[in-house]
């Protein structure tokens, strides 16, 4: 089960492609945090993912610093393991929240387009650029030498730079680089086109550092090349709304979906009368219907279809696909493919072991250990 | 002007070009050692045995050593059991175990703790049938035969037993098995409404009274330790079945099998 606070609405910052439309600053209060906890505790899921989200949510860091501890006793009392992930735009990341993330196994995710150019849509409420808070923030995380993910949004203005935006954030430090499509923007096919060049450049990119066995995540390759790898894990591995994920806002009400707490008319609940269950499984049946075009579509296991927030955002309805992620699955589905099947074909060692090896997690971790004790040295 | 974007399909016949997980066979060529710093090293090299041993003889449990148990007909069976459903699909590797004492002075209960992904959660699927059906087959190995779904009435605590030997005072129940948590998900597995058959929270209470006054030998597991939601069956199927091994290791050292 996902639980995700809404830990403030605030943001310092006013990214061109925010579906948020309110930036009024209501918290979430402790008690309401921690009676939302409960209730989610209550409905017997023996694990727990945890996002503190926002806005900026590292404007309440002092609310995260009381909620975490808190979150983490209650979970342990009744036996649940938890673990917690927070994004972040950077410019309030330091030093010292960096020790507290670490010591309770926080992970940080932070929000970096690129180099300079690709970041641009990334701006203050004046207007000026936030790069090189993002950039400062990142050399912060990469001296730490902690894990944590780069997420950058790629959109018609920066699609251009998006393989030099990579490997801009690789050479900087970046292991674990999430990059996803900006699905509410006016994608137009010369875009794509852009898009699809990027993608054959970074596809040359993940191959010849994969050869050189330089370990790394990059999605969306890792993921699509993995939807094939392993084995069918059922339905509930992706997120879906009213199953497996719940969003507290600040005001104590129940979402389904991080991105639909702008919209009331989907709330499932609120902390003053409880999880709305039927609603949830309403609207996971909502959701759950499928374009006729899908049926019998060769590569709709590994599609993205089933996001309803997308589907939200770009139709309209829970269930309708938008074109332009159909489009996009079908331009990089063949190029992922294609960096696996060179990859594979060479029995690339790294590749291998990543794609097909099941201890490949518990290895890389020792190697971990192993490398940070050398350099220690 | 050029075409506007649009939901196609892509053909039915489209393949990715290189093998699933399941569909590889020759693991030992695949796997070799690499030249990396550990792929390549002795631990490496260790960490790949057992899948290299699996292309000889039966394959052994890829996520620890086989289970063990005094009576080597009961951990075969166990460790059939696993083998199976290590062919069914995926395991996470990052998996734990912790124990909780479920019955005062029974042997403590084994439950995996399998760690979440954001966005990319493996957790497990606890196949509630396999396990009921394999604990049997383990009271068999260790003499008692069970009746299945037997209703038990005793000082008060009425409910249908997942196994039990009304002679000999023995059997299991997997606690919470009649009502599983249901959560958000719509594939649960049905509840029992029988108030006969439900074994309600008084009732549960007063059975382990009874259990850990030695009236009873039942061994007790309770569901909600075992995740139930996609991926994973191998992990709490171990951990369940390393609880029933160990239970019934203990009752027999205890001189009551």
């Amino acid at each position: 089960m996902q639980l995700t606070y809404h830990v403030t609405k605030a943001c310092n910052l006013r990214c061109h492609y925010c579906y948020y439309a309110d930036f009024a600053a209501p918290r979430l209060p402790l008690d309401i945090a921690l009676r939302g906890t409960d209730q989610v505790l209550h409905l017997g899921h023996p694990h727990l993912g945890v996002t503190f989200f926002g806005g900026e949510p590292l404007l309440a860091k002092d609310l995260i610093r009381r909620l975490l501890p808190e979150v983490e006793r209650r979970a342990a009392a009744r036996g649940v393991s938890v673990n917690f992930k927070v994004p972040t735009n950077g410019t309030h990341l330091d030093e010292e929240f960096l020790s507290f993330a670490e010591a309770h196994a926080l992970f940080v995710s932070l929000s970096i387009d690129g180099d300079e150019p690709a970041h641009a849509s990334r701006v203050g409420a004046d207007g000026g650029s936030s790069f090189p808070e993002a950039r400062r923030a990142l050399e912060l995380l990469v001296a730490r030498a902690t894990s944590f993910a780069t997420y950058s949004v790629v959109t018609p203005a920066n699609v251009a730079r998006l393989a030099r935006s990579v490997e801009f954030l690789y050479e900087a430090g970046s292991r674990i680089l999430i990059v996803a499509l900006d699905h509410g923007a006016p994608w137009t096919r010369r875009d794509l086109d852009a898009l699809g060049r990027g993608y054959r450049r970074l596809g040359d990119f993940y191959v010849r550092e994969t050869i050189r066995r330089r370990r790394f995540y990059l999605s969306p390759f890792d993921a699509k090349i993995l939807a094939h790898t392993r084995p069918d894990p059922g339905d509930d591995t992706v997120c879906r709304i009213g199953v497996n994920q719940l969003s507290l806002a600040p005001d104590g009400a129940w979402f389904p979906c991080i991105q639909f707490v702008e919209r009331p008319e989907l709330a499932v609940g609120h902390v003053a009368t409880g999880i709305d269950l039927a609603r949830c499984r309403a609207l996971h049946r909502e959701s759950a219907g499928a374009d006729p075009a899908c049926g019998s579509c060769g590569i709709a296991e590994r599609c993205g279809h089933h996001c309803a927030c997308l589907s939200l955002q770009a139709t309209g309805t829970l269930s309708g696909v938008p074109p332009v992620l159909c489009e996009h699955e079908r331009l990089l589905t063949p190029i992922a493919d294609a960096v696996a099947r060179r990859l594979f074909r060479r029995r690339a060692p790294l590749f291998v072991q990543k794609h097909y090896n099941p201890h490949y997690d518990l290895l890389t971790a020792l190697e971990d250990v192993v490398l940070e004790r050398s350099e220690s040295r | 002007m050029r075409r506007p974007l649009e939901v196609r399909p892509v053909p039915a016949g489209y393949r990715p070009g290189y093998p699933r997980f399941v569909e590889v066979t020759d693991w030992e060529r695949l796997l070799r050692p690499s030249g990396s710093l550990l792929f390549g090293g002795l631990l490496g090299a260790a960490l790949l045995v057992p899948e290299r041993a699996g292309a000889q003889d039966a394959p052994p449990p890829p996520v620890g050593p086989p289970l063990a148990s005094s009576n080597a007909r009961a951990a075969a069976i166990a460790n059939r059991a696993l083998d199976e459903v290590r062919k069914s699909g995926f395991r996470y590797q990052r998996s734990e175990t912790g124990e909780e004492e479920v019955v005062k002075g029974s042997p403590k209960v084994t439950f995996p703790k399998i760690r979440i992904s954001y966005g990319n959660s493996y957790v497990g699927v606890f196949d509630l049938a396999r396990a009921k059906q394999v604990t049997v087959e383990l009271f068999a190995a260790y003499g008692v035969r069970l009746e299945e779904r037997h209703l038990f009435k005793k000082d008060g605590v009425e409910f249908e037993a997942d196994g039990y030997d009304p002679k000999r005072k023995i059997g299991f129940e997997l606690l919470g098995s009649d009502r599983p948590p249901g959560g958000l998900s719509e594939k649960v597995p049905p509840r029992e409404s029988d108030p006969a058959k439900l074994l309600d929270d008084a009732e549960t209470a007063k059975l382990k009274e009874q259990v850990a006054a030695k009236q009873e030998s039942l061994f007790l597991a309770p569901v909600e330790k075992y995740p139930n939601m996609d991926g994973d069956q191998y992990t709490p199927l171990r951990a369940y079945l390393k609880s029933a091994l160990d239970y019934l290791d203990w009752l027999k050292r205890e001189g009551r099998l």
